[in-house]
């Protein structure tokens, strides 16, 4: 690399979507943080339920064991979670790396989802169950419209933070998975190439337009708990 | 059992069930593999003892690094809230338009990788491509060294890392300040360096106790920034956690990780007992 740059052309970005450890290394984070986060936001959201409206000290423990793994340093996590990998077998696998990312994002659609939760008024459920509404209707016709945009806000965070994380998903991998911010790192360490740059290019860019995409739904500054 | 009780029940045993998997058993296997030796070949339990803490605190080398981990990572928290506060507080500041193209950018710098940082400064601090270069190129600094590895790039660059996560947890806090609580100070005659010690900061105090707590469990738990951008004496704990791991002496490494543990454990019990309590409120 030089200053002033020299020869300026999208060679590297061409270099990165024809090289095919470049693009297995994109697909497995995609497929790792889509899988995770899917699983991830319906963990959350069966948790959310099974809280909302409850306050006793074993609800309590429940969101605080779902919250856990984010609230661990993430270099003992990662470690203790590549125990639990290696002893169901995981270890190498693409679905040890998803039981990681899960594990790890369940706490982010958790917090969206309870402040979803928060915008189910009272009065409209006893209206629902006056009206001869069943428990299943008044979560499906009521409540989850009401939080779906939460939802899939922190599927959307998940989304992200499972595409941009290293630390597990290099425990857990083995060597004999690479996800692209492991390929990144490896290209660091072992041989600098500027195709690197075009995949930390492609995350930024990708990271900016989702999040883009919630702050023009409008429901940014409710998720951050901020009321307009 | 009512029939619409069942899928509630069963929901209950299913969490409880992955609560079990992902919480209580690593720290389970964690603790059970820090009390073990294990045959280096078959990598089969031999014996439990406390042989991996006897090796870990062999001499006094881990402890230092841990005592040294535990400072550098205060130090990075308490400069990250100094920059943080001020910083949110005028974000608040701003129309609906510049604060939500501001959030988005802090969002989207929070998610950011701890790899893709550590590489976009190392090319920003590097003389082939970065601010080195540039300096020199337009002759305001002669050399051609780059600023990384340093105890200071990898500073900077770790303060930069946090500074996001900081701004976006006190940002809810700042924005629900009381406007009149300030305008009453400055109608009372308050400078504005007196209303932002003796009004805003005292308002805050809650806010910004969670957010140096989650600041300082963020950064002790990360190594790529410390090992990319600082000299083997710069770097934190968890690198060696990691290298050990990538050597395959779990045991130890896993021993590292629970002695890493119990320290941050402790910092959180001693800061929450020093700055956690509500002051005592006076008439």
């Amino acid at each position: 690399m030089a200053f002033p740059p020299q020869d300026p052309s999208i060679g590297w970005y061409a270099n990165f979507f024809s090289d095919p450890s470049w693009t297995t290394s994109l697909l497995n984070s995609v497929l790792i943080a889509v899988t995770s986060s899917a699983l991830a936001t319906v963990i959350a959201l069966v948790t959310a339920l099974l809280m909302w409206q409850r306050e006793s000290k074993l609800h309590q423990t429940f969101v605080g064991a779902v919250s856990l793994p984010f609230l661990l340093p993430g270099i003992v996590f990662a470690v203790s979670i590549s125990l639990v990998a290696a002893s169901l077998g995981l270890l190498g696998s693409l679905v040890g790396i998803i039981l990681g990312h899960t594990a790890l994002l369940v706490a982010i659609p958790l917090v969206t989802a309870r402040l979803g939760l928060t915008q189910v008024e009272q009065i409209h459920v006893e209206a629902a169950k006056l009206m001869g509404y069943s428990e299943r209707q008044i979560l499906t016709k009521l409540v989850i419209p009401i939080i779906r945009p939460y939802l899939v806000a922190g599927a959307l965070f998940a989304l992200i933070i499972s595409m941009n994380e290293y630390i597990i998903a290099f425990m857990v991998s083995g060597f004999s998975v690479e996800t692209l911010p492991i390929k990144i790192y490896n290209s660091q360490r072992y041989g600098f190439e500027p195709t690197l740059a075009v995949g930390t290019m492609v995350y930024m860019l990708f990271s900016l337009v989702v999040l883009s995409y919630i702050a023009a739904t409008g429901k940014l500054w409710s998720l951050l708990g901020i009321k307009e | 059992m009512n029939k619409q009780r069942q899928p509630i029940a069963a929901s209950y045993l299913l969490l409880a069930l992955y609560c079990v998997i992902v919480s209580f058993a690593p720290l389970l296997f964690l603790f059970a593999a820090a009390v073990s030796t294990t045959d280096p070949l078959t990598g089969e339990v031999i014996s439990y003892g406390l042989t991996n803490f006897q090796e870990v605190f062999y001499d006094s080398y881990y402890a230092v690094q841990i005592a040294y981990t535990v400072a550098l990572v205060a130090a990075i928290t308490a400069v990250t809230l100094i920059l943080a506060v001020p910083l949110t507080l005028a974000v608040v500041k701003l129309n609906n338009g510049a604060r939500s193209a501001w959030v988005v950018m802090l969002l989207a710098s929070l998610a950011l990788s701890e790899v893709l940082t550590a590489f976009a400064w190392q090319l920003l601090l590097s003389h082939s491509s970065g601010i080195p270069g540039w300096l020199s190129y337009a002759g305001i600094i002669s050399g051609d060294k780059s600023w990384w590895p340093s105890f200071p790039a990898m500073f900077v660059v770790l303060v930069y890392f946090s500074l996001p996560i900081a701004m976006i947890l006190l940002l809810p806090a700042s924005r629900r300040l009381d406007p009149f609580l300030k305008e009453s100070a400055y109608t009372m005659g308050f400078s504005k360096i007196a209303v932002f010690f003796l009004i805003l900061l005292p308002s805050l105090r809650g806010p910004i106790f969670q957010t140096t707590m989650l600041t300082f469990l963020l950064n002790i738990g990360g190594f790529v920034i410390s090992q990319q951008l600082g000299k083997p004496s710069d770097w934190m704990f968890a690198v060696f956690i990691a290298d050990f791991m990538r050597t395959f002496n779990i045991p130890f490494a896993v021993a590292l990780s629970f002695c890493l543990l119990i320290a941050v454990l402790l910092c959180l019990a001693i800061a929450n007992l020093i700055f956690g309590r509500k002051p005592v409120e006076t008439r």
